[in-house]
């Protein structure tokens, strides 16, 4: 069975260690990667798809050593945070380019290049120029070109930003099916993308990864540390500055607060919540030391995806 | 966002690059221009440099001896662009120049054919009984030429004129032929001191090299701008990002003009610091006179400033409407055209002439004369760059509603909305 | 098959890559003639035109060599596929030079039928120069990661080799034109070898890291 193995890789930018002694394995299926921007998701992913060196450590993708960048090219498909491709070839020729780096023979990527661009609904767009598609085509795209030389393994990059709730459902989708016969990467600091595709599970931050594990199990770590309270609108400032917020549901005058403590706050009325995957997220975050409190990106992103 | 945006200019490979040629080209090329010296009377009258007057009386007999030289040797030297080029006359209009040399010399076609002990003027290297080479000036030998009496000067330039025509112009006998090469005249002690009085009391030293100043600077101000400012437009089509946050606020028009308000402001800190640095080398060289410190700046600022305005507006202009690539070229291409083809250093300033030029402590008079051309040129070409940013603006606007691409423009470059 | 890979992988930089620069390239020789002429001259007068305006040539289809994926995004796609990055770059050196080999070509052969006294010597020298010129504009915009900045190099190359002259020695453009011995384009060849050697070796380094 395919499987990447990852062993206490360092890799620094001058002095900057963008990743702190990662140790993971990789199964077959869905695999989350999450974290806050600039956690280092991206340097991992870079350095799965033999774009980045690491300094120390191993890493065998599907038994081939990462230092054979040819091989792992050969059976890795990458999607760029933001795809982008000369922008004057159509779908069709940007693909056929595509495939031929990839080593695809002629007959082999006009009969794959139909095939995707049925899979990813792209076939009528197939003479549309790269630069006029939409942002949800434009990834479809991007999927599409990812999996034209059949990998074994898909690593995307943050695939689901800037997409429309309805894109970026069927986005998800997209990537589950493809999923079934294959080890797909996803990386990602939307908490609602992990929830919904993928079982196995890492949490990155500041270079290290903080916890691995299921998306139960994680959910599971935040049982009795989630509490819901209803509270008149006037005390919203007061909680905020005391507690971390998770979720807020304004019913007029008053306001349903989710909050994420130790132990249960100290406030009127409070009762204990199911912690769903965010909270679950932002438990872990902040269990394990991190600063959720005025951290606006963590709570921009996380809490407000849902 | 003035300030981001200039912060983003100065943080750029291009204008550490600028910075570097804007004080190589100072430092290499004014800094080390010579002094005026002040003349003292002496025996010898080439003491005082040359100045350039129409005397009729020598300046007929060396032109028409110059024609009949090129005319024997065969081929003439002519400078159409500004650059060197060797012409060789077809028989026919061979034909027409000897009938005009007829009219300058009376000499006849079969006189000036027979010739056989024909030199041309020239240098050779001579090698003597050591092996020693060295150079010698060779004296020309031609037919003795004696001008017709009834020859007039008006007749003399018309049939120069004719001749310089079937040469195919820029030869030594045109209009600007005979006044270049051959109206060179040393100047009199009179003439150097009253140059001397000029530069020094009238223009108080700084008034001349005022114009040295933007001569050279020009040169380099008129294209450098280009490079920082293309770069800095296609870098921020690169991250888009920070437009998409701008553009909730701000018009397209605002950001643009700020943008170029930046580069054009970071790009003359350098200019400036070379105007202060050349007033101090300038007023060091005199110490013993009254300086008007304010004739470099006042001067650069009106000589300089629409090269800056100009090179960065379409740096802007033809980055956004196609690519980087092609804002290079054309500008570079326009750059190239104007200071390969000055032909003319001193004091005649177009008024389309991207770099203005003169090369020239003295020639006050030659500048003086095409000051009101001068002007022009400038406020022309400050206007045409507002013309261009604001063109720039509207294309930005079409971009930004999604409604345009730009001109052979890649995807790659393009932004969209969705990719935050 | 191999082959037709191959040829797609030329066939699709010939047309997306390559047109707009080549097409730059050729305006700047049929602008030669409107700046200098090129009938009648003598040897080293018509080393002048090739070395003072067509070597632009050289550095318009050579410094965008790495232009195409400037954009980091696109870069790293490209990476990520199996062919060499370096190699698909490569590819394009190979073909610019070529096609200025054509452009420097064309041009001295107009210059042959112009009646001037031209060599195979201008034609190799002006190659060499355009190689030379290009070559920096190459090396400056892979090290810089900016396009514009090769550009600007190469004007500032221009400059410096106009000002110090044959104090440049074999990395002098002028070479010809001011009568610098030949064996001094055999130097100018090396030294654009080279420095192209060390705009891939420095996109190399920056992009691995």
């Amino acid at each position: 069975m395919d499987v990447i193995e990852i062993q206490n890789v360092n890799k620094f930018y001058g002095k900057k260690q963008a990743l702190k002694n990662i140790s993971l394995t990789i199964n077959q299926g869905m695999f989350g990667l999450l974290g806050r921007n600039g956690a280092g998701k991206t340097t991992l992913m870079k350095t799965l798809a033999a774009l980045h060196k690491k300094r120390d450590g191993s890493i065998t993708v599907c038994g081939i050593p990462i230092e054979n960048a040819k091989a792992i090219r050969s059976v890795t498909g990458y999607l760029p945070q933001d795809f982008a491709m000369y922008g004057g070839m159509s779908i069709y020729e940007a693909l056929d380019y595509l495939g031929a780096l990839s080593g695809m023979p002629k007959n082999l990527r006009k009969e794959r290049i139909e095939t995707l661009l049925k899979r990813v609904n792209l076939s009528e767009h197939k003479h549309v120029k790269v630069k006029a598609l939409s942002g949800g085509m434009n990834r479809r795209m991007g999927i599409a070109q990812a999996l034209l030389h059949d990998p074994k393994v898909l690593i995307v990059d943050e695939p689901t930003a800037g997409l429309d709730p309805e894109e970026r459902i069927r986005f998800r989708n997209l990537l589950c099916e493809v999923a079934e016969d294959r080890i797909v990467i996803l990386s990602t600091h939307i908490v609602g993308d992990i929830e919904a595709a993928c079982e196995d599970i890492a949490i990155m931050n500041d270079g290290e990864i903080l916890w691995k594990g299921t998306v139960s199990e994680l959910i599971k770590n935040a049982e009795g540390k989630v509490f819901s309270v209803r509270v008149q609108r006037k005390f919203l400032p007061q909680i905020k500055s005391g507690y971390i917020v998770t979720g807020m549901l304004m019913q007029g005058d008053y306001t349903t607060v989710r909050i994420v403590s130790d132990t249960a706050p100290d406030i009127e009325n409070i009762f204990p919540a199911e912690p769903n995957c965010e909270d679950a997220y932002i438990w872990c975050l902040h269990s394990h030391g991190c600063d959720v409190y005025g951290s606006e990106d963590v709570y921009g992103s996380a809490g407000g995806e849902s | 966002m003035f300030f981001k945006e200039c912060k983003k200019a100065v943080f750029s490979i291009t204008f550490l690059l600028y910075v570097f040629v804007v004080f190589a080209m100072y430092t290499s090329q004014f800094d080390s221009d010579t002094s005026v010296p002040e003349p003292a009377p002496s025996a010898s009258s080439e003491d005082y440099g040359y100045t350039d007057k129409l005397i009729p009386e020598t300046l007929m007999p060396n032109a028409i001896n110059g024609l009949v030289d090129e005319y024997l040797s065969g081929d003439f030297i002519t400078y159409p662009m500004g650059f060197y080029k060797r012409v060789v006359l077809t028989e026919k209009k061979k034909t027409a120049l000897t009938e005009i040399i007829t009219e300058l010399t009376g000499l006849t076609a079969e006189e000036l054919d027979g010739f056989d002990d024909y030199v041309p003027e020239g240098f050779g290297y001579v090698t003597d009984e050591n092996g020693e080479i060295s150079i010698t000036h060779q004296e020309r030998v031609i037919p003795e030429i004696t001008i017709p009496e009834s020859l007039t000067y008006e007749r003399f330039r018309e049939l120069m004129n004719e001749a310089d025509k079937i040469i195919g112009g820029g030869s030594y006998y045109g209009e600007r032929g005979i006044s270049r090469y051959y109206s060179r005249v040393p100047k009199t002690y009179e003439d150097a001191l009253a140059d001397y009085n000029h530069i020094i009391y009238d223009e108080k030293v700084t008034g001349a090299y005022a114009r040295l100043f933007c001569d050279y600077a020009g040169i380099d101000l008129a294209v450098m701008p280009v490079f920082v400012a293309a770069a800095l437009v296609s870098l921020d089509r690169k991250s888009r990002m920070s437009d998409l946050i701008y553009s909730r606020k701000i018009s397209s028009l605002r950001l643009v003009f700020t943008r170029f308000a930046a580069l054009v402001t970071v790009m003359l800190i350098p200019a400036a610091v070379t105007v202060v640095m050349a007033n101090i080398s300038v007023s060091s060289r005199y110490p013993n006179f009254t300086v008007d410190l304010l004739a470099i700046p006042k001067l650069a600022a009106v000589w300089l400033i629409p090269n800056v305005l100009l090179a960065a507006a379409m740096g802007m202009f033809v980055t956004e409407l196609s690519s980087p690539i092609l804002a290079v070229f054309v500008q570079g291409a326009w750059w190239m055209k104007s200071v390969m083809s000055a032909d003319n250093l001193t004091g005649e300033i177009a008024p389309f002439t991207l770099v203005c030029r003169h090369n020239s402590l003295y020639k006050y008079e030659a500048f003086e004369n095409t000051l009101p051309q001068f002007i022009f040129n400038r406020t022309f070409f400050t206007v045409l760059s507002l013309v261009l940013v604001g063109l720039t603006a509207v294309i930005y606007e079409l971009k930004r509603r999604g409604i345009w691409n730009g001109l052979f423009s890649s995807g790659k470059n393009s932004f969209r909305k969705s990719s935050v | 098959m191999d082959f037709s890979r191959r040829a797609k992988i030329v066939s699709v930089n010939l047309r997306y890559n390559f047109l707009p620069h080549f097409a730059i390239a050729c305006v700047i020789a049929l602008a030669v003639p409107t700046i200098f002429s090129i009938s009648s001259l003598t040897e080293r007068g018509a080393a002048q035109p090739l070395e003072y305006l067509l070597s632009f040539a050289g550095a318009f289809l050579f410094t965008p060599v790495f232009y195409p994926e400037q954009n980091k995004n696109v870069r790293d796609l490209i990476r990520s596929k199996r062919t060499g990055y370096l190699s698909v770059c490569f590819v394009r050196v190979v073909y610019s030079a070529i096609a200025l080999a054509v452009v420097v070509g064309a041009m001295v052969l107009a210059m042959k039928l112009c009646e001037s006294a031209v060599t195979l010597r201008h034609f190799a020298g002006g190659y060499a120069s355009a190689l030379l010129l290009g070559s920096v504009g190459l090396f400056f915009a892979g090290a810089s990661g900016n396009v514009t900045a090769g550009y600007m190099a190469t004007v500032i190359y221009y400059l410096a080799s106009y000002a110090m002259k044959d104090k440049l020695g074999a990395a002098c453009i002028f070479s010809m034109t001011l009568g610098m011995d030949f064996s001094y384009k055999y130097g100018s060849l090396a030294v654009a070898a080279l420095v192209t050697a060390a705009g891939f070796f420095s996109v190399h380094i920056k992009s691995g890291r």
